[in-house]
């Protein structure tokens, strides 16, 4: 089957600034992509160009098998902008009614109210709304047209953790395949198959998330041991480095499974074992700042 | 096209400030000085003055504050074509003439003693509606270069002294240089054309060529500056 997105040798530079530099991946049908990033990485820039927002200097996108503004044309993609607002004078009910017609009635206005938890909210005017509602009322714009493929650009930014629960539940339950760009860490680890990690304008890293923590240092094995013996633990399969502080061991991995499974065969006593990963958040620093 | 424009309508009329300056200050003008003498070219002044306005602030308006506030883009990754959008934008603003311009033939007719034959006003209906594109074009324009607040507040400025020097409002008597551009205005010509017309005889054809040299003047910049905005990021 042909990618959803193929992104090929892209490049794109505003004025002196080379937002991304050769970029190339793909989505594959049916997959939740996460373009992860600092600010800057160009995540949005590349989010821009796969809706036809802005043209590429060099390289090509085709987006279900077509031009990016084609496929926006024809109302097959959603999108959720960072950028993107509403207009003040408006209810929410107004806004997804004209959303609902512009894709050509292919949902119910009842429906998009519910699908994004605003039925209560539909009389309300658009500057009357909190971050999370406002959020909510975009991405009911952006799944009017029952899209085959929606991308969303730092979609949870203004919400609390509550609402962003809430928000993920809905896209969720909208079944679409998803392309969306963020900062935030355990919402790549949560929500994405693969995760893209843009750095400096350029492809860093791509893999599942567990891939990715792997690949920047993988997991941390800590537990307590009487009288450890460092250069053991360090012979252990799968173990990059050892700390001892007094009976606490912690054993740096890039394989914990084969790590721990060799620690309780080859070394005898070892209790309150917890495994922990690197967490997104670490693996993402490395990974860029390895890049610059 | 057909929803979008009904859409923006609907957020217009929810507007105070579009009510109170382009349909109760026209006919509230009207009232006040023009039912007592010269009946009709006050009714033609304030129609146009309606007219003008409408086309210029209902346009362009809205525009400013949708691209500052990323209305614009979101509605760009919908289906909307582009064209599509600039379109629904000036038969917007040409329909939101209607209000004032209805508002104060209606006062002409009612409170001045107005009577005009059947063609007369339906030549100043078809001259108004056409004469608010090239209003509608600048609007677009204009807020197509300035932002935000900016823009609003230039489009009021803009107007009124396309007004005053127009001759809509005021004495419309000019020193010196200002009077040999007053004929090149949009607004002078606008009201030049609706005199004849109420007056019963055509309009002049320079008057009208001033029009719609408006027209393809704003026509050519509206489009320049659409691009410029659809290829900005």
């Amino acid at each position: 089957m042909k990618n959803t997105v193929s992104f090929t040798a892209v490049s794109k530079s505003y004025g002196r600034v080379r937002a991304l530099d050769d970029v190339t991946f793909h989505v594959a049908p049916g997959e939740t992509v996460a373009l992860l990033g600092p600010n800057g990485a160009g995540k949005s820039t590349a989010v821009d160009l796969m809706l036809g927002l802005a043209r590429p200097d060099a390289g090509e996108i085709t987006v279900l098998g077509t031009a990016p503004h084609r496929a926006v044309a024809q109302g097959r993609v959603g999108a959720m902008l960072q950028s993107g607002g509403l207009p003040a004078d408006s209810t929410v009910a107004e806004v997804v009614r004209l959303a609902v017609r512009l894709y050509g009635g292919r949902r119910s206005l009842a429906d998009v109210l519910e699908l994004a938890d605003l039925t209560g909210l539909a009389g309300r005017r658009c500057d009357a709304l909190s971050g999370g509602q406002a959020q909510r009322v975009r991405f009911a714009v952006a799944m009017a047209g029952r899209p085959e493929l929606l991308f969303l650009d730092e979609p949870t930014v203004a919400m609390d953790v509550e609402s962003r629960r809430a928000f993920w539940a809905a896209v969720r339950a909208g079944g679409t395949a998803t392309v969306f760009a963020t900062h935030y860490l355990d919402e790549a680890d949560a929500y994405a198959d693969r995760v893209i990690v843009l750095g400096g304008g350029a492809v860093v890293a791509t893999g599942s998330p567990s891939t990715i923590k792997a690949m920047a240092g993988g997991r941390t094995v800590r537990f307590v041991l009487d009288s450890p013996d460092t250069a053991r633990l360090l012979a252990l399969p799968g173990v990059t480095m050892v700390s001892v502080h007094g009976g606490t061991v912690t054993l740096m991995t890039d394989d914990a499974d084969r790590a721990v499974a060799a620690l309780y065969s080859s070394i005898g006593g070892v209790r309150d074992l917890e495994v922990s990963g690197a967490g997104l958040e670490e693996a993402l620093l490395q990974l860029t700042s390895a890049q610059r | 096209m057909f929803s979008f424009v009904r859409f923006e309508i609907f957020r217009s009329l929810r507007n105070v400030r579009y009510l109170l300056l382009l349909v109760i200050m026209p006919v509230g003008l009207y009232l006040i000085y023009g039912r007592t003498s010269n009946s009709v070219p006050a009714m033609v002044a304030m129609a146009v003055y309606a007219a003008a306005g409408g086309g210029l602030i209902g346009s362009g308006g809205g525009v400013a504050e949708d691209r500052l506030r990323g209305w614009l883009r979101q509605l760009r990754v919908t289906p909307l074509a582009d064209a599509h959008w600039l379109t629904g934008k000036i038969v917007q603003g040409m329909l939101m003439i209607l209000p004032g311009v209805a508002g104060v033939c209606l006062a002409a007719v009612t409170t001045g003693g107005v009577r005009l034959g059947a063609g007369q006003w339906a030549g100043l209906a078809a001259l108004l509606l056409l004469g608010s594109l090239p209003f509608a074009l600048l609007g677009l324009s204009l807020a197509l270069t300035l932002k935000g607040k900016t823009a609003q507040i230039g489009l009021v400025v803009i107007f009124f002294a396309l007004a005053a020097l127009g001759g809509i409002i005021g004495s419309g008597a000019l020193p010196g240089v200002l009077a040999t551009i007053q004929p090149y205005l949009p607004t002078y010509s606008l009201a030049q054309a609706g005199y004849a017309i109420a007056g019963g005889h055509g309009p002049q054809a320079s008057g009208l060529a001033v029009l719609a040299g408006w027209a393809l003047a704003a026509a050519a910049s509206a489009l320049v500056l659409w691009r410029r905005e659809a290829g900005a990021r």
